[in-house]
């Protein structure tokens, strides 16, 4: 299949997707991550359909803790939901973040990667935020790229359905979500590929309804939080395999491998660098030529 | 080794402090990161000890084994014995890595074994009393281990094991003292000494396994020294025996009525205690005690003080040693924890929590995303009433006003077709139905739920019908239980039994009408006499079918969701609420999102529908697509329609039918409510509850308003009116209450009400009506009495008549379709005030007792509350006569 090659940046490769494999959108505005909101907020207003033919709900909450609550809300009873954000804002949603993994919801965040406001605030882009949720029980995987912000947002998309687990998408601010590049644009059809209804239909079946009422959020003792607090290693064992699985799809369907790790350079190398984010790209360009300069 | 700085981590010198000879380390972190590959402490050691092998640095032969494991998570216990199984999984070859200690892990085998019988001689006192949340025991205990620590030389330690449940559970107070410094940093399970508060616990739980040999047993009992034996449980007995325990008896109850102390028994088990045990020469503890009542009690009124005292001196008298006859022959038979009807889930999982033996459940036992079924509290008999109603049919007017005010559902009305008495157990009790909306032939009864009520008497509080041959007795009186236990047990079963009266044919703005709808709420664990879960009852009776909840936490959301058992419940369809807590700060929000989905899926649905109309049948689609559900038949209808449909849907072989197999249930209307208190909605969460009333949307907020934090003890919030005294606001609050109906209004399409049941029942129930049927968002902000007022919990429904008298509490609905029709959207349903403000706060301890501590600074804001509630009357009264018709 021939596809679309389009010059865009980092914020709408992951927007586009996000949008179409969404009904339910809690929004806040935070540099770097607005655009991908805004996006979202004008596609609406166009009616454009998502791969369902639903206009998603987007929706401005008051600060990115709403936003969080409203996700988890929409999440609750059933609707795939995402929101978009970075930096403290990604702080604020922690309290929810853990009551999401902790219930096993689906659903993925796309954070631009920014610098957590210390002595100074600074707009721009490190992994201190994205780092700073890590005991939240998130998955999380990382873009390098404009193409693979795209990919990634789709791969996630499809892992969180499987695993349960919730994903965080995150990509350097600025530096990838702002990065124009052009790149080979998701067919609607690739997307329809990797998404499950199957899955979608199972995540609307553990909803919260009155017509089969069940209860979630409770208080328990210490005789039996332990416990129940294990109960979820299964998912957590199981969704290394399931990400690779989204990969190994995703690479018949477009063609782009990917791996939970991606090792390049010579195969007998006795000196290795281990990093993520944009920095890959910037190292992968000077070890080739390094290694063609012996 | 212990580590004591964390950060900055310092690698070199931990590994300094580590021994030459270290082979094995086992990191234990009280912490679980799902996904992490290690907790926090455990990659930190692991990193500096692989830090110095990079180094060339190693300190020890050669690299140690290092595992890291998980303990003590929610207060897990953490005792010898699994320190002993972490030794002994380090002796190894390979050592358990990722371990957990202290659970039955049957799921992913991270559990590594201990011998839970290894533990470490003492030859320190160790206590344990058994008391009832909120009977104050735990209060007692700890005065009783500070007068041990401050007025002895002993060592001593104090430790409160607490159901998080608000009230009428188990707690269990640890005491331990003696001449060794205490490193016992686990609950007591050796006991020199037990006491139980709570005859009823007996049945229950089995507190003599923790017995050592020639222990003291001390048992709150109705029963004297000389019949108590045959009234105890035989494992009981035969503990008592077999450890040759000592054991003794005090009716606590009696000489709590008798010294005016109601049901609180704690202080007079506390003499009991010091006398027993010999602690302290007992003129020298009474004194002791009596100091410490006066330091607990002292600001709440000499009054509690003087009765605390006489209790204190009228309970040695009533104290027996009980003469142990040497055989078990005990007639009572354990009853089983849950009756045998209940499920298998119930018997399995909610039995074993209940029981106590929550501790031995695996992981496997537990769904891995924390659901739960609703619909459990009715199998947890708690039977903690010493009194319940008795209802007399000769005296009733049927006005259901004791089964609205019942804070547990606990009392119930039901009307019936009289042929449906066949069969009925002897001592149930009926009266014809009065009322033009019932079929001649309709009966009527009241039934009490005896093992359910918690007998705050609020019920016979509220019912205004009497006894005409005796003015002091109404149509439901307090009766003692235990006589009635098992006749009323049978009575209410049958009364479950009985259909529920169709919903289609009652008045629901009516009191009778509305309580004759099935509670989906019932018997939690909030505190006897609760002012807030009658509104949520009401709630449950009117919209349940059809509602989903978002609970902030906070009271509302403990009494609504702690485990083991959940009071959500459902109808005979097995409909109702469907429940859910986030957090405290975004209820709000998270209320929204069920609106979004719910909006977004219902839209689909309609779509689907008209996509599929041909083959579901034009007329069928029509119907569905075009339904009123105004009401109660519309929404009956629709349902009849919904199920028809997916009849249909499961014959049609296409994406399109099987999706909307999974959303036609939206097609029927669906009610979100928000719910949560005062510090959530004036306080935490009122970024959000703003944003989500200029939302638009059709959401539905109760406030559950008790002017203070009250899951918390009793703070300050903005709610809390001038004048008051609460945590944090120990001199009173110098600032009035924040109007947020007044706030609401301002957005003019949100609807608005404040209600108070105790004043208006009948407003109150048009409130709810109005507010769920506004297409958008509505508020109601509802007077809640509570235990942190300081009142009498039994007349808590008296104060809301006082709060509105005095005009501290304007009852008014805000309905913005008044607007539309050119009327005043406000209509205030409380007349001018008829009283003082201060004769509705000093009937309350919160207020009065700044009037003891600091009377002047009281006078002054007394002044202040007066101002407030005066010239917030007039605002209202203006605003209620604003023309709109020009």
């Amino acid at each position: 299949m021939k596809r679309k090659m389009v010059t865009i940046d980092g914020n709408e490769a992951a927007a586009y997707v996000a949008y179409q494999t969404n009904e339910v959108i809690a929004i806040y505005p935070i540099t770097p991550s607005s655009p991908m909101a805004e996006f979202a907020d004008a596609w609406a207003a166009k009616k454009v359909k998502n791969i369902w033919g639903m206009i998603p709900s987007v929706t401005e909450m008051q600060s990115e803790g709403g936003a969080a609550g409203a996700v988890h809300g929409a999440l609750q009873t059933g609707a795939l939901t995402t929101t978009f954000t970075a930096s403290q804002g990604l702080l604020l949603m922690i309290p929810n973040m853990f009551k999401i993994a902790g219930e096993l919801t689906p659903t993925v965040f796309n954070v631009t990667a920014r610098t957590l406001a210390t002595h100074a605030l600074s707009i721009y882009g490190d992994h201190s935020d994205v780092m700073s949720v890590r005991s939240a029980g998130w998955a999380m995987i990382c873009s390098n790229s404009v193409q693979e912000v795209m990919d990634m947002t789709l791969i996630a998309q499809a892992a969180t359905l499987e695993s349960r687990v919730p994903f965080v998408h995150f990509f350097d601010g600025f530096r990838t979500s702002h990065e124009v590049m052009k790149i080979e644009q998701l067919a609607i059809e690739d997307i329809r590929a990797m998404i499950d209804d199957n899955l979608v239909y199972a995540h609307r079946s553990r909803r919260l309804s009155p017509d089969a009422p069940l209860l979630r959020g409770t208080a328990q003792n210490p005789d039996v939080f332990f416990q129940a607090r294990e109960a979820c290693n299964p998912y957590y064992l199981a969704t290394p395999a399931i990400v690779q699985k989204a990969m190994d799809k995703f690479a018949s369907i477009a063609g782009r491998k990917y791996h939970l790790f991606d090792y390049y350079g010579a195969p007998d190398a006795e000196r290795v660098l281990v990093l993520m984010g944009s920095g890959c790209e910037t190292a992968q360009e000077t070890v080739d030529y390094l290694h063609s300069q012996g | 080794m212990k580590v004591r700085l964390f950060r900055p981590f310092s690698g070199e010198d931990m590994l300094k402090a580590l021994p030459k000879t270290t082979r094995a380390i086992a990191v234990l972190d009280r912490t679980k990161e799902p996904g992490a590959g290690g907790e926090p402490l455990y990659k930190d050691v692991m990193t500096a000890v692989a830090e110095s092998y990079t180094a060339g640095k190693l300190p020890f032969k050669s690299f140690p084994k290092i595992v890291g494991g998980r303990y003590g998570l929610s207060s897990k216990e953490f005792t010898p014995a699994m320190i002993k199984g972490v030794c002994d999984e380090l002796k190894k070859e390979t050592p358990k890595n990722y371990f957990t200690v202290g659970i039955n892990d049957d799921v992913t085998h991270s559990s590594i074994d201990y011998d839970p019988h290894f533990e470490i001689p003492s030859d320190t006192t160790r206590c344990l009393f058994y008391g009832l949340g909120a009977d104050g025991t735990v209060g007692a205990n700890k005065n009783s281990i500070k007068i041990i620590g401050e007025d002895t030389p002993n060592n001593a330690q104090g430790y409160f094991s607490y159901d998080s449940r608000k009230s009428g559970t188990v707690t269990v107070s640890h005491l331990r003292f003696g001449a060794k410094p205490i490193h016992s940093i686990y609950l007591v399970d050796k006991a020199n000494f037990i006491a139980c508060h709570q005859f009823v616990f007996l049945e229950r739980y089995d507190m003599l396994k923790d017995a050592v040999s020639g222990a003291t047993f001390l048992l709150n009992s109705p029963y004297g020294p000389d019949e108590v034996w045959e009234k105890i449980p035989p494992n009981v007995q035969k503990q008592i025996l077999e450890k040759k325990i000592r054991f003794w008896v005090i009716d606590g109850y009696k000489v709590a009525k008798a010294t005016g102390m109601g049901s609180r028994v704690n202080t007079i088990m506390q003499t009991c205690f010091f006398y027993i045990s010999n602690v302290l020469p007992k003129e020298e503890a009474i004194d002791h005690i009596k100091k410490s009542i006066e330091k607990t009690y002292g600001a709440k009124g000499e009054d509690i003080v003087r009765k605390n005292f006489k209790a204190v001196d009228e309970t040695i008298a009533n104290l027996f040693e009980v003469k142990v006859p040497g055989v078990a022959d005990s007639p009572i038979q354990k009853p089983p924890v849950v009756p045998p009807e209940a499920p298998e889930f119930v018997q399995n999982f909610v039995a074993e929590i209940i029981a106590g033996r929550g501790d031995h459940l695996p992981v496997s036992a537990f769904t891995p995303d924390g659901t739960f079924p609703t619909s459990t509290a009715k199998w947890e008999k708690r039977n903690i009433a010493l009194e319940i109603p008795s209802w007399d049919p000769n005296s009733c007017i049927q006005c259901g006003k004791c089964a609205l005010a019942c804070p547990h559902a606990a009392i119930r009305i039901k009307a019936y077709d009289e042929k449906l008495l066949k069969g009925a157990p002897k001592t149930f009790k009926s009266m014809p139905a009065r009322g033009e909306e019932f079929q001649p032939g309709t009966l009527f009864t009241i039934q009490v739920a005896p093992e359910d009520c918690t007998g705050c008497g609020v019920c016979v509080e509220s019912c205004p019908a009497r006894n005409k041959k005796n003015v002091n007795r109404k149509a439901v009186n307090m009766t003692s239980q235990p006589p009635l236990r098992f006749t009323e047990r049978e009575n209410f079963n049958f009364f479950l039994n009985l259909p529920e009266y169709d919903r289609r044919l009652l008045k629901l703005d009516t009191v009778k009408g509305n309580q004759l709808l099935l509670p989906l709420f019932e018997f939690s664990g909030a505190c006897t006499g609760c002012g807030e879960t009658p509104y949520v009852k009401l709630m449950t009776q009117l919209f349940g079918d059809r509602m989903i909840i978002a609970n902030a936490t906070g009271c509302s959301s403990i009494y609504g969701g702690n485990l083991p058992t959940t009071p959500y419940t459902v109808n005979s369809e097995g409909r109702g609420p469907a429940w859910c807590n986030s957090l405290f700060e975004d209820n709000a929000e998270f209320g929204l999102g069920f609106r979004l989905t719910i909006d977004q899926h219902t839209s689909l649905a309609r779509d689907l529908v008209k996509r599929l109309s041909s083959q579901i049948g034009g007329d069928l689609a029509g119907a569905l697509l075009d339904a009123a559900q105004t009401d109660e038949a519309g929404i009956a209808a629709q349902r009849e329609r919904v199920a028809a449909l997916k009849t249909v849907l499961e014959k049609i072989n296409s994406p399109d039918a099987k999706n909307l197999l999974t959303l036609a249930d939206y097609l029927v209307k669906k009610s979100v409510w928000i719910l949560g208190g005062d510090g959530w909605a004036y306080d935490i969460g009122y970024g959000g509850l703003d944003h989500v009333l200029a939302s638009g949307r059709n959401v539905n907020i109760l406030v559950l308003d008790t002017e203070v934090y009250s899951n918390t003890g009793g703070q300050m919030s903005k709610s809390t009116p001038r004048a008051a005294v609460a945590r944090f606001a120990a001199g009173g609050k110098a600032q009035g209450k924040k109007d947020l109906g007044m706030q609401a209004m301002n957005y003019g399409n949100v609807y608005v009400a404040a209600i108070a049941m105790g004043a208006n029942d009948a407003q109150v129930a048009k409130a709810f009506l109005e507010a769920e049927s506004y297409d958008g968002p509505s508020i109601i902000i509802a007077y809640s009495h509570c235990i942190n007022h300081g009142i009498d919990m039994t007349k808590g429904m008296r104060q809301h008549k006082a709060a509105v008298d005095s005009g501290h509490w304007l009852l008014y609905r805000y309905d913005p379709r008044r607007t539309e029709a050119g009327q005043n959207p406000l209509i205030l349903d409380s007349g001018a005030p008829t009283t003082p403000v201060k004769d509705y706060i000093y009937s309350e301890t919160r207020y009065k007792m700044l009037t003891l501590s600091q009377p002047e600074e009281a006078a002054k804001l007394l002044e202040g509350a007066q101002r407030d509630v005066d010239d917030r009357y007039q605002l209202y009264r203006q605003m209620a006569d604003l023309d709109y018709s020009l």
